[in-house]
């Protein structure tokens, strides 16, 4: 009986610590993943502001990519995930105090640099079925089956998609221009 | 008695012939291309059907080459490569006050798009990028900075303009530039010089080998698609290549190859019986694989690696 008791009193005590630990981390994760909490970085703003007036966030579906959607790993990725987000938020708080200048130019690339296909590939999943788009088509079957030595990561060709600097918003469904992709970056 | 039958019967059938023909267009005016058709049948965006029927009409030519070549069967059409985008350095500014035109069927302002004449490596590079990311390694796209650095008759000044712009630029490509009207340097461009520096940064033209606008590899894969400017004393592989065995069996037999076989299919002993220029330097056979990269083989490049 007593071992029992021990027992309930331990569980008891795991739930209590437990409890408020997880709700407390979840209430966190969810208070800093907004982009919002992003822009609360005056180094941020500018590419929070392009963000808000691009097409990941004005389109037909309603759909909006947040910042997290695109910056971080896949959240299936879990331990990743928390640990560069976890990376992220303290590294960008030094920096705020140790860097003159945040060189947005330079962040740009290291963001491609950064960027994995999956993470792009979490929403768009269809990109080969695309019977309007033949060249598309073909771009894209040769980054899902390269040939050995030909890797390319979506951001080779689809950049400054979002962080433009533009004075009206983009929607997607009122793009006056169809949209292409603009060739590989680094030629 | 039959045989006056028959003499009538033939003549019967040979008058009937002879109506036949003189009734069908194509046979009584054999002199006269017919006006290729085109239907929009397939989803085409309207500032792409307007570009079409607009320069179908003015450039027969220009069409009916797209018209014939995988592009077009592919639905790519002309905005999918010449398609700008607001701002770009390249666009043909005089090309959309035709859109403000009334005595044009399409000269509306919904159909209204920046458009390039240019075409560079990096538009193509949307679609086919793994032979732009090759071309962009060789000798090719970088034969501009090449003759530059080496070529005394250029940095002293031993040449005229004029013997710059027919026997230099004319392969070896121009630096693109728009004038003070805004339009295209007239000294720069046309060009399909290999090494052109283009207004996007991209270096080269694709249309070097691959003449617009029909693209078309099979054209590559021959002798003449490279001896425009791989001739003469100082750089004479197509005499090389004339003369020597492969040659000669080009010239014999090369109307029986096939040149039209699909990119990494094209095999020696099956398709042609002698190698072509392509064949040694770009094409894949057997393990090796194809490359746009035209100095990957050459020995002392390979050295110099």
């Amino acid at each position: 009986m007593r071992k029992y008791v021990i027992a309930a009193i331990l569980v008891g005590i795991g739930i209590i610590i437990a409890f408020p630990l997880f709700s407390m981390t979840y209430y966190t994760m969810v208070r800093t993943s907004t982009p919002e909490f992003c822009a609360s970085c005056h180094e941020i703003q500018p590419a929070v502001m392009g963000w808000r007036a691009s097409t990941h966030v004005n389109n037909a579906q309603g759909f909006v990519a947040d910042c997290m959607d695109c910056h971080l790993p896949a959240p299936h990725k879990t331990f990743d995930f928390f640990f560069a987000k976890t990376m992220h938020g303290a590294k960008d708080v030094i920096k705020h105090f140790t860097i003159k200048e945040y060189d947005r130019r330079e962040n740009r690339q290291a963001a491609y640099a950064s960027f994995t296909n999956d993470q792009c590939q979490k929403c768009h999943r269809n990109i080969l079925a695309m019977p309007d788009k033949r060249g598309a088509m073909l771009a894209h079957r040769s980054v899902l089956y390269p040939r050995p030595g030909y890797e390319k990561k979506c951001v080779d060709c689809h950049y400054d998609l979002v962080h433009n600097d533009q004075a009206t918003i983009m929607y997607k469904q009122y793009r006056q221009l169809p949209y292409q992709a603009k060739g590989l970056r680094n030629l | 008695m039959r045989r006056r039958k028959l003499f009538v019967c033939s003549g019967l059938v040979v008058a009937l012939l002879a109506m036949a023909g003189s009734l069908s267009p194509a046979l009584a005016q054999s002199n006269f291309a017919k006006a290729k058709e085109y239907r929009i049948e397939r989803s085409v965006p309207p500032e792409a059907v307007a570009c079409i029927e607009c320069h179908k009409a003015i450039n027969p030519g220009i069409f009916d080459d797209w018209a014939q070549s995988r592009h077009a069967s592919a639905n790519i059409t002309c905005l999918d490569c010449h398609l700008a985008q607001p701002g770009d350095q390249d666009v043909a500014t005089a090309h959309e006050k035709n859109y403000a035109r009334t005595d044009l069927p399409y000269g509306e302002e919904k159909y209204k798009v920046p458009i390039a004449t240019v075409v560079t490596p990096k538009d193509c590079s949307r679609c086919h990028p793994d032979e732009v990311t090759q071309y962009s390694k060789s000798k090719h796209a970088n034969t501009l900075e090449v003759i530059w650095k080496i070529d005394p008759w250029l940095n002293k000044g031993m040449n005229s303009d004029n013997e710059r712009k027919v026997g230099c630029y004319h392969c070896h490509g121009t630096v693109v530039a728009i004038d003070d009207t805004g339009n295209l340097d007239r000294t720069t461009w046309p060009n399909v010089g290999v090494g052109r520096l283009n207004l996007d940064g991209s270096k080269g033209s694709c249309t070097s080998c691959h003449t617009r606008h029909r693209f078309a590899v099979s054209e590559a894969r021959k002798p003449e698609a490279c001896d425009s400017c791989h001739l003469g004393p100082d750089h004479p592989q197509i005499e090389i290549y004339n003369e020597s065995k492969h040659g000669t069996i080009y010239h014999a037999f090369g109307n029986k190859f096939n040149f039209d076989a699909a990119p990494g299919t094209w095999t020696a002993g099956t398709d042609y019986r002698a190698p072509t220029c392509a064949a040694c330097h770009m094409s894949g056979t057997g393990k090796v694989m194809g490359t746009h990269d035209v100095t990957e083989r050459i020995s002392w490049e390979t050295q110099r690696r």
